[in-house]
């Protein structure tokens, strides 16, 4: 009986839930001695020159082993971006001269032979700067603000303006989404080891492969004399998908030290480590016909990209032109170069932002015409992906909106804002449309079998924490025949068979597709051994009429003749064979490959404090196939908590006169806690898909797309008061 | 920086008067967020946590004497019954984790304004117990121990011995209201207790001003205006509601603004009033 598609538990939660899994920061040290502490000094201010580093007193301090500043470090070669590294957002090279371009910027790594000599020496290191006025936020630089064709060239689809001219009701809207940190629990650690031979790291990151090839080119190493590990990680939600500043002064550290350098971030330092969703102000104009039916879709956009930085980041629209039928939509963006850190992929870089104005504007205009939201976007549902113009590869968003709006009870919902209530609460009712890009990364995976019939897969992936290890081992389980607790995962060491990043809701697919062809190889692998074995039962028949079960082979018919993995094994030895999935060329693409979902929540709004809590939330979502619903659940709980967070407490406040971060902690970046979390429920309506492997399409995007625009339309169904500027706090509603 | 551990309450006082710049620590909820932030670096830390009769509680003559150390998950659990305002206020301190630690001696040795426990012993007339090696003790009620923006009245050689409060003679209640649902400091916060004996309602202001404040006007409104015979008029509970407010000097920050502040103090006063009220007169219905 197939495994794929059942709810097993993790199967690394027990090493997990008794602490038993090491994590980055972890990790003994090999021999008991060798291991010392790096601490970063971070710029206090956010644009200047260094003038001049004092740090005699840091170095005479007790344990202290080597202090790097920009006029000792080792250089480093550029590290291109986009085009060579995936998300290697941060191209700004450490340590390497006197300017100062963001608060919290390293300026001096000190190291020492325990964690709290390296702290306390890096507080004894005193920094001049010559200050200089810095661009604080996007509203400060408005007036610079640039377009980039190359990175973020304007969608045109039909003619906006005619469409706007001919609707007759017209949506004009202006919505402000702030910069957001990622705050992973697990901050950003990283260990070096730098002998002559290899240069050995463990680093919690969702990307292996780039960490070792970001680090080969900067350092100017052959990739192979790189090996990155990260076996279990406690988070990441984009942060860490990117190229980030402590790998790399752990690495010079190393080098400089001759000694294995562990480097963990603070919690504060996390605010300016692993980049950040970029602040945005997003206008929408919708034009519609008096039935709802979309004449023109137009976004425009301004984001934040850092003041360094040279290649643009998101585009946050290229998505808009995907979810609605309507013959005439245009899309731009414009950047503000601010003094930042450079804005990295964050719990969904593009749909995740960009369509935040877009399904508030929806729930405006069914407003504005006295239609039902969910009316609204079924009379507006694109029969093909509206951007390419090609048929879908599979949608299954018209069910989505059913089977959530059934399970939700929407349609008991009053359209009259403030007419619904609990006690001196205002109930609201909220949905919102959500859709991700469903694709893959080219990925290899190893499977071997052994005698003792026990086989493990192996990938250069890692698990973010979403279930990778467990969905791997179902698939390569099914693929070769074995029960599931005979197959082992093995993921995030770049020795092994090179896999993608864990970003962009890739990695299912990506993961799944190359140990299925994996498994399968082997399978077919034995089977031709088996069949030309003489001492084999199936010796003689032909591959094609060999049946595996259960780790069980015998001939199509006659169950009798047959035998186990392991006994073939035993008398033919340790056998493997790989995969590799190769995803297909954008370029050229016959369909549209797309996930989709539909968010209900309620709100309950005290109108007299203006405080918000989400009271019920149903996503449904079609991503294929499910391969376990046990942790796609968590993925959407994980998700919708994040939505949560994003419509209501979570924002990262810059000081406008000196672009300082005010609220560096937890104690004033508020992520949302068990008591701001309702009961969450998740629906799959599956499809197969017949152009993706294993109809795989992936759930870690689209499970937190649509939550903060349906609490949005929620907090205005309950209060009548539309909020535009993220998140809803409660002044905003008095 | 000196760790000194003490292992008695005279051992402590020694401690302290020989090095007065040592700061006392007891859960360490928020002495080590201090010194793990850098924003202070104190030259000796003074553990008093195995300094036994500190963890303890009693009750004499109709006053709680609750010893510097005793945790808010103790409070909840051991005097909740009894001191009904101290213990809601507990109950939305941090995790469970940090009430498992911290303790209202610590929350008085911070005085911070937006220290939880603030507000309901000044509502409920608690006075706080001082004591020097060299002259002993002094009680120092909770409306003169708070002085500045985490300045509190104690003397550099002094350590807080425990607290002083009568058991709730009548209906007490706290509201705040945080960013988030749970594990939150306080954008701003109210107390009310009613001592039916004296026909006084008691208040306490958090999170709204440099220190922790009774609302002196709206108590002295209520004393005037409240027939402890009768329901509670809506506008007298509106008029207390405001007074609370007007008492306040909030401020801008990243927790809220100063009119929000302003606003909600007017809301949450208002509310806990007419809660306590409602609960009174139930009580005294019951009774007649």
């Amino acid at each position: 009986m197939s495994v794929v598609g059942r709810p097993i538990a993790r199967v690394e939660g027990r090493l997990k839930v008794t602490g038993a899994a090491r994590y980055t920061a972890d990790l003994p040290q090999d021999d008991g001695k060798d291991l010392v502490h790096a601490v970063a000094v971070c710029a206090a201010v956010a644009k200047g020159r260094i003038t001049s580093i004092d740090a005699r007193q840091a170095r005479a301090a007790g344990g202290v082993l080597e202090l790097i500043t920009h006029h000792n470090a080792p250089r480093l070669r550029p590290v291109p971006a986009q085009e060579v590294l995936g998300p290697a957002h941060e191209t700004l090279l450490v340590l390497q001269d006197d300017r100062v371009h963001y608060s919290g910027q390293p300026v001096a790594v000190v190291v020492a032979d325990t964690l709290e000599n390296a702290t306390h020496a890096a507080s004894l290191v005193r920094v001049e700067y010559a200050e200089e006025r810095p661009v604080a936020t996007l509203f400060e630089g408005i007036d610079d603000a640039f377009d980039s064709p190359r990175y973020a060239p304007p969608t045109t689809i039909g003619d906006v303006d005619r469409g706007l001219a001919d609707a007759a009701v017209v949506i004009d809207r202006t919505y402000t989404t702030p910069a957001q940190h990622h705050h992973p629990m697990e901050t950003m650690a990283t260990t070096v080891r730098w002998t002559a031979d290899e240069v050995t790291v463990h680093v919690s990151t969702q990307t292996i492969s780039m960490v070792r090839d970001g680090l080969a080119t900067t350092f100017g190493l052959r990739p192979e004399q790189v090996r990155v590990v990260s076996e279990f990680l406690g988070g990441g939600f984009g942060g860490k998908a990117a190229w980030c500043w402590p790998s790399v002064v752990t690495a010079m550290a190393a080098r400089l030290t001759g000694r294995q350098v562990r480097l963990v971030t603070t919690r504060r330092q996390m605010f300016a480590a692993t980049g950040q969703r970029p602040h945005s102000v997003q206008r929408v104009r919708l034009g519609a016909r008096r039935d709802g039916v979309l004449t023109a879709i137009a976004q425009d956009c301004v984001g934040e990209t850092s003041a360094f930085y040279d290649t643009p980041p998101f585009y946050i629209g290229a998505a808009t032109p995907v979810p609605y039928g309507c013959p005439n939509i245009r899309t731009t963006q414009r950047f503000v170069k601010v003094n930042c850190q450079t804005p990295v992929p964050m719990r969904s870089p593009v749909e995740g932002v960009g369509l935040v104005s877009v399904e508030s504007a929806m729930d405006e205009l069914a407003a504005e015409l006295g239609v039902d939201p969910l009316e609204l976007r079924r009379r507006n549902y694109a029969e093909r992906d509206p951007n390419s113009g090609l048929p879908w590869s599979s949608n299954g968003l018209l069910e989505c909106y059913e089977r959530g709006a059934r399970r939700f009870g929407w349609p008991e919902r009053n359209p009259e804002p403030r007419s619904m209530r609990d006690g001196r609460y205002l109930v609201g009712w909220g949905m919102a449309t959500a859709i991700r890009h469903a694709g893959s990364d080219p990925t290899s995976a190893l499977v071997r079998l052994g005698a003792d019939g026990r086989a493990v897969v192996q990938i250069g992936s890692q698990d973010l924490g979403t279930g990778t290890f467990t969905i791997m081992t179902q698939v390569a389980a099914d693929a070769l025949g074995v029960p599931v607790e005979m197959m082992r995962a093995e993921l995030g060491d770049t020795d092994l068979p090179t896999g993608g990043g864990s970003f962009g809701s890739h990695t299912a697919a990506s993961v799944a597709a190359a140990a299925r062809l994996a498994g399968e190889a082997l399978r077919a692998k034995v089977i031709r051994i088996a069949v030309a074995d003489e001492g084999s039962p199936l010796s003689g028949a032909s591959p094609d009429d060999v049946l595996v079960d259960d780790g069980y082979l015998f001939v199509r018919g006659d169950r009798s003749r047959g035998e186990r993995y392991a006994q073939i094994l035993r008398r033919n030895r340790l056998q493997s064979a790989t995969g590799d999935h190769t995803p297909p060329p954008r370029e050229g693409a016959t369909v549209a490959r797309w996930a989709f979902g539909a968010d209900f929540t309620e709100v309950k709004v005290d109108p007299e404090l203006g405080t918000v809590r989400v009271t019920r939330h149903v996503k449904a979502i079609e991503a294929g196939r499910i391969i376990n619903p046990r942790t796609a659940r968590s993925q959407v709980i994980g998700g919708v908590v994040m939505g949560i967070g994003q419509a209501l407490t979570e924002a990262t406040e810059v000081d406008r006169r000196d672009a300082r971060i005010t609220n560096a902690g937890f104690w004033g970046y508020h992520v949302p806690v068990n008591a701001d979390v309702p009961d969450i429920e998740a629906i799959f309506v599956e499809r197969d898909d017949p152009h993706i492997p294993g109809s795989v399409k992936g759930l870690g995007e689209i499970a937190t797309i649509g939550t903060a625009p349906a609490i949005l339309n929620a907090v205005f169904h309950a209060t009548g008061k539309r909020v535009r500027d993220l998140p809803i706090t409660p002044d905003k509603l008095l | 920086m000196d760790f000194i551990r003490a292992t008695t309450w005279v051992d402590a006082l020694a401690a302290k008067a020989a090095q007065p710049g040592a700061v006392p620590i007891q859960g360490g909820t928020d002495v080590m967020v201090e010194i793990n932030f850098d924003v202070r670096r104190p030259p000796a830390l003074l553990d008093l946590t195995p300094v036994a009769e500190l963890a303890e509680w009693s009750e004499r003559d109709g006053v709680l004497r609750i010893g510097a150390g005793v945790t808010y998950a103790r409070l909840i659990a051991e005097l909740g019954d009894r001191l009904p305002g101290l213990a809601q206020a507990s109950r939305t301190v941090g995790s469970s984790q940090i009430r498992n630690r911290g303790t209202v001696g610590g929350n008085l040795g911070a005085a911070s304004p937006a220290g939880d426990a603030h507000p309901p012993l000044l509502a409920g007339d608690a006075v706080i117990e001082a004591e020097s090696a060299a002259r002993g003790v002094r009680m120092i009620p909770a409306a003169e121990f708070y002085l500045g923006v985490k300045r509190n009245a104690l003397a550099p050689d002094e350590l807080i011995r425990a607290v002083h409060v009568r058991p709730a003679a009548g209906p007490q209640y706290f509201a705040k209201v945080g960013t988030r649902n749970a594990m939150v400091i306080a954008v701003c916060s109210v107390a009310v207790a009613l001592h039916p004996g004296e026909r006084r309602v008691g208040t306490g202001v958090g999170s709204a001003a440099p220190t922790p404040l009774r609302a002196a006007e709206a108590e002295e409104y209520l004393a005037a205006e409240l027939d402890w015979d009768s329901g509670l008029p809506a506008p007298v509970a509106a008029r207390f509601g405001e007074l609370v407010s007007a008492a306040a000097s909030p401020i801008d920050d990243v927790r809220g603004t100063a009119a929000y502040r302003r606003h909600a103090l007017a809301v949450l006063a208002r509310r806990t009033l007419t809660w306590a009220w409602n609960d009174y007169r139930k009580a005294a219905e019951r009774c007649a």
